[in-house]
């Protein structure tokens, strides 16, 4: 049964989720809430795809992988609310720095009690100063160049991770990887649409943005602590993507259909050549 | 995978069955050398891979006179798993299946010996995988108690316990590709103990 491929799981379920929701919601919530919202759409299409591929976790979930289930509930259901509430800048600045550090304490809450070394203290620092780095990226590319370049980033860091992760001996790691991408490729797609034929640059949005974000932080995270076979410079290289805004910024140009048209695809494959350096590092770490 | 846990068990219900009446309670240290944890997944329909556990280690009491009095503890390094592939024990490692880092060690604990025969039992207990604990049921056949025959051992008196058992991997939350790679382990356990 189509429904039981973990590729159709994984890739055209929250791909097609997250468009539709999107649509959904820019039509009911009208040109002002609509796009605010519309964030939610990637948050729902990646927890689908989880629930679809790994099964709701229970609660309280043991295993890393299953706490990223309700890490991921909770980031988003804190950007929804922030989006609802019309996104307080200070607020969402205290989240950005203060979620990485809790999602590492949910992930890694049984291990850090038990005691650690100081050099696993530094890779915990090195995680929370590279997520909250992620988060404070993904905001500064809405800022300069709409909710599409933010989404763009996304995407090119999940696939990175995801192939990461499956040079790294976690298949399902990588699949949940590939749905994040998947999701959040749903809204951008929406995204790219108006901003083809509307030349409108729309919100990037904290659902996603915590919600998303969170995802992939939290793959990331369990990638470094608890899968070895992971390469923890290929996911170093691969934050550069969260930089592919400032290099981009050179490249924009006139706004006919032609030039908005290339835009988003031109930035997409500038954030694509820190991830694919990154993919290539692994695979020369993994071996044949 | 889960089925290393088992083995142990399966000993320590084997230990209490077809025992000479002279024996009292003892107890008996695994030995790994001539012990092994085998469990057996089916792939994609195709066949069963065979995988077994190279790092365990454990302690069974046998009682002659009360079979159903004994018990049964095991520990098992997961990061031992061993397929005879190495790219595919690393991926049996990860947080895909067993999740090593996270979760370096299995457990096994026995609660309860029932004695079906004259060399057979159960041995119920509760096993710990991936942070989730469960109740399993092994059969155990008794195989021979007696002295090791070899000089070397110094006449250490050796139990010796074959066992089997199944587990569903999603109960302890191993879902990774499950059904297509089967949902359902069986486990062989071939268990040595000397007496401590």
């Amino acid at each position: 049964m189509l429904l039981d491929d973990p590729m159709f799981q994984v890739g055209f379920v929250p791909l097609l989720v997250a468009f539709g929701l999107a649509a959904f919601i820019r039509i009911i919530g009208g040109p002002e809430r609509g796009p605010r919202l519309m964030g939610v759409a990637a948050f729902i299409g990646f927890l689908l795809a989880y629930a679809l591929f790994e099964g709701v976790p229970p609660f309280p979930p043991p295993a890393s992988k299953q706490k990223l289930f309700y890490l991921v509930v909770l980031a988003g259901a804190a950007g929804f609310a922030l989006d609802l509430t019309g996104r307080s800048a200070s607020l969402q600045r205290s989240m950005r720095m203060i979620f990485p550090g809790l999602a590492l304490l949910w992930l890694a809450w049984r291990q850090l009690a038990a005691g650690v070394a100081l050099a696993e203290l530094a890779t915990l620092a090195a995680l929370w100063g590279g997520g909250a780095l992620a988060l404070w990226r993904l905001e500064r590319a809405e800022t300069e160049g709409g909710g599409l370049s933010a989404a763009l980033m996304l995407i090119v860091a999940a696939l990175g991770l995801a192939g990461i992760a499956a040079m790294g001996s976690s298949l399902s790691l990588a699949l949940l990887a590939v749905a994040l991408a998947a999701a959040a490729g749903g809204v951008a797609l929406w995204g790219y649409g108006v901003w083809l034929v509307k030349a409108t640059r729309g919100p990037f949005g904290a659902t996603t943005q915590f919600g998303g974000g969170s995802a992939l932080l939290g793959l990331a995270y369990i990638l470094v602590l608890f899968t070895p076979q992971a390469s923890r410079v290929a996911l170093l290289l691969l934050l550069l993507v969260f930089f592919a805004d400032m290099a981009a910024s050179r490249l924009r140009s006139g706004n006919t259909l032609r030039s908005r048209a290339l835009g988003p695809i031109l930035f997409a494959a500038l954030a694509a050549v820190p991830a694919l350096a990154a993919l290539g590092l692994a695979t020369l770490i993994s071996g044949p | 995978m889960q089925a290393k846990i088992l083995l142990p068990a399966i000993f320590g219900a084997a230990l209490m069955l077809g025992v000479p009446a002279t024996q009292a309670v003892e107890r008996f240290e695994i030995d790994p050398t001539h012990s092994n944890i085998f469990f057996l997944v089916e792939h994609l329909g195709y066949s069963r891979m065979v995988g077994q556990f190279q790092d365990f280690s454990g302690v069974f009491v046998f009682d002659t006179q009360d079979p159903g009095s004994g018990s049964v503890e095991v520990a098992i390094k997961t990061a031992s798993v061993d397929t005879d592939h190495d790219k595919r024990d690393d991926h049996l490692r990860s947080p895909d299946f067993f999740n090593a880092a996270e979760f370096p060690e299995m457990a096994f604990k026995s609660t309860s010996i029932e004695v079906t025969g004259d060399k057979t039992g159960k041995i119920t207990g509760e096993m710990t995988l991936l942070g989730v604990t469960k109740p399993i049921t092994i059969d155990v056949t008794f195989n021979k108690l007696a002295p090791h025959p070899l000089p070397q051992y110094n006449g250490v008196v050796v139990a010796g316990f074959s066992g089997r058992g199944s587990l569903k991997r999603s109960d302890f939350g191993m879902k990774t590709f499950a059904p297509a790679l089967g949902d359902e382990i069986e486990v062989w356990l071939e268990i040595e103990g000397h007496k401590s």
